[in-house]
């Protein structure tokens, strides 16, 4: 196997183009790293030498205005390493590449800081390169770096490949409707009227394969008076939740383009609209259920979370994910997606307060009174106390935590650390 | 010649049928006798506020809800702990943009149910937000730590922890169209001593 890694410089954000652009090199590709891709030229070697594809690369990248750093390697990770860090010697690999070992695709967002724990706890004895992480016995990685350890190490002997997530190049979705100067459409009402079709065809080629639209784009084709500036207009919509009906999208459209055309009106009658998919993925079955419309539903609260996001931005509309776990600021997540297998906390977890500090505030105690910011609030009883540990690999917490009942305001939850100091990290209200 | 009163209400209630309003319907809550009016604006207070919304939600599970806040406080494992579906709960972190997300929320006709931090002082937007209200047919409750007097909030009602932290205590401030009983459905509950004093006081002026 012979891989090319190609890591662009500045950052790219879409390399799709670029990749459809390499399938005249070989048909396997891979882009599931951001910002990178490998090329399996292995195969093909019959076809061309090395030194010729790298020739036609660089003359590629330039009619594409990219620059980038290649090199090919016997595995994707070692083209990687070899592309960004410019050797696999291991005497003179800093552990810098532990991060490429233990998550290649970088698709958990918490292997970064788990790799960056290990170089540092490895700094302080003294190891900065990779023969000398190699020389540690095996049996004492376990019991230090648990399996993210084990598993770098493998990958570093090349006794475990990563996965190759084959791309294909999607098929074209693109519709259009053409429109007359008496049809008035200038506005978005007609506009949106106009669009609710080509949308229709657009969703119903996609729902015939079985996806849903993740990313969209469309433009207008204003009439090219002399006064117009901008005789096309062009949108890109990226939904947070692919949507699969015109219904769905169309609320969406109607929230950017009433901020866009508010800020930019048209200037003339549009004469024309193109939408193409840009991107799709996998969607519901073809045939409804006939016994329950679960995914219709969970269809409409998708729209309406896409919609909400696109008017308040990206982050702040989510749902939750619950976790089992006793530290409560890690017990849920924000998540878009539904949670399927919700954990049971009964007899796990003692009832947790309703509201939580986004960072616990320092209080006082002295006898019978509690001081919550300066002002003394009256005791009237303590649950048992709940104690929280964890583990030394993450982010160690170590409390003890008290439910305190008050006169006349909520019950508070507290907490003291191993510093006999007390803080408020929540109330029930 | 005098109107009978029963053939006015009928009227009254082809009237709002006509113009799409719903004014008759209510969610059912155990704490709560007169229930909650579906397309209108409830207001909530006191140290028990969130936890008497947690209950309400788990008593109607088929309600699709949407909590908005300015900073995000709440704590979703508290309401899967108490028996809540996180599943059916959109939530959102508006900063200053709270009025234009309950209001895109509402506008939507996905939620069933909204709730917001009752920072709306000026009438205008609270008028805004009850005709969304009624429009969509979803109840938006208010949370604050003070009841305002304002007229588009139909229900007010302040909620405290009962003797040995046990259930809830109920103080109905305002009840407008608070003739509407408790669903049958539901068992009628037991009123604490507040309630009934407050219920009685809401009669007494009607």
């Amino acid at each position: 196997m012979r891989v090319a890694a190609i890591v662009f410089s500045p950052t790219l954000e879409n390399t799709v183009p670029i990749a459809e652009a390499c399938l005249r090199f070989s048909p396997q590709l891979c882009i599931q790293r951001k910002n990178t891709l490998f090329i399996e030229i292995g195969k093909c070697r019959t076809i061309y030498r090395e030194e010729t594809f790298l020739a036609r690369l660089r003359l590629l990248l330039a009619k594409f205005g990219l620059s980038a750093k290649i090199a090919i390697g016997d595995s994707m990770l070692d083209a990687l390493v070899l592309a960004l860090h410019g050797t696999l010697d291991p005497a003179r690999l800093s552990l810098g590449c532990f991060p490429l070992y233990l998550d290649l695709y970088e698709t958990d967002p918490k292997s970064s800081g788990i790799a960056q724990r290990m170089i540092d706890n490895l700094a302080q004895v003294g190891i900065t390169r990779v023969s000398q992480f190699m020389q540690l016995p095996t049996s004492e990685i376990p019991g230090r770096f648990g399996a993210a350890g084990l598993l770098i190490r493998a990958r570093i002997l090349g006794e475990m490949e990563s996965g190759w997530p084959l791309w294909v190049a999607q098929e074209k979705i693109i519709e259009h409707i053409e429109l007359y100067e008496n049809d008035h459409c200038q506005t978005l009402e007609p506009l949106l009227f106009y669009l609710k079709p080509v949308l229709d065809r657009a969703f119903s080629r996609l729902w015939g394969r079985g996806l849903r639209a993740s990313s969209i784009k469309f433009s207008l084709r204003l009439e090219k008076f002399s006064t117009v500036k901008e005789p096309i207009r062009e949108w890109t919509m990226e939904f947070i939740l692919p949507q699969s009906t015109a219904r769905g999208t169309l609320p969406i459209i109607r929230e950017r383009l009433e901020r866009d055309l508010a800020r930019k009106p048209l200037e003339s009658s549009v004469i024309g609209i193109d939408l193409q998919i840009l991107q799709s993925m996998r969607g519901y079955s073809g045939q409804k259920n006939f016994f329950h419309s679960r995914e219709e539903q969970e269809e409409i609260f998708n729209s309406a979370l896409s919609q909400l996001s696109e008017g308040l931005g990206k982050g702040k509309v989510f749902r939750a994910s619950i976790h089992e776990e006793a530290v409560a600021e890690r017990s849920w997540s924000r998540t878009l997606e539904q949670q399927k297998n919700l954990p049971d906390l009964t007899d796990y977890i003692p009832e947790r307060p309703t509201r939580l500090l986004s960072r616990p505030e320092r209080i006082q105690l002295a006898d019978e009174l509690l001081f919550i910011r300066k002002r003394p609030r009256r005791i009237l009883s303590w649950s048992a106390v709940e104690k929280i540990d964890t583990d030394w690999l993450g982010e160690r917490v170590e409390r003890n935590y008290y439910r305190v009942d008050l006169e006349g305001k909520p019950p508070v939850w507290i907490f003291k650390n191993l510093k006999d100091e007390y803080y408020l990290h929540g109330y029930f209200e | 010649m005098a109107a009978e009163p029963a053939k006015i209400l009928e009227l009254r209630e082809m009237i709002t049928q006509k113009e799409g309003r719903h004014t008759h319907e209510r969610f059912a809550s155990s704490t709560l006798s007169c229930g909650v009016p579906r397309g209108a604006l409830t207001e909530v207070s006191g140290s028990a506020k969130t936890e008497w919304l947690i209950q309400f939600l788990r008593e109607n599970p088929s309600l699709k809800v949407f909590w908005a806040e300015v900073r995000f406080s709440l704590l979703p494992t508290a309401l899967h702990q108490r028996g809540v579906d996180a599943s059916r709960l959109l939530f959102a972190e508006c900063g200053d943009e709270l009025f234009s997300a309950v209001r895109m929320a509402l506008r939507c006709q996905v939620f069933q149910c909204i709730v917001s931090p009752s920072i709306y002082r000026e009438e205008k937007m609270l008028k805004a937000l009850q005709l969304l209200a009624e429009k969509s047919n979803a109840t938006v409750f208010l949370l604050t730590e003070e009841l305002q007097s304002a007229w588009p909030i139909k229900l007010q009602f302040g909620v405290k922890r009962g003797i040995l932290g046990k259930g809830f205590e109920i103080e109905l401030k305002k009840n407008k169209g608070g003739e509407v009983s408790a669903p049958a459905s539901f068992p009628t509950p037991v009123l604490t001593e507040t309630e009934e004093t407050f219920s009685a006081l809401s009669e007494e002026v009607t």
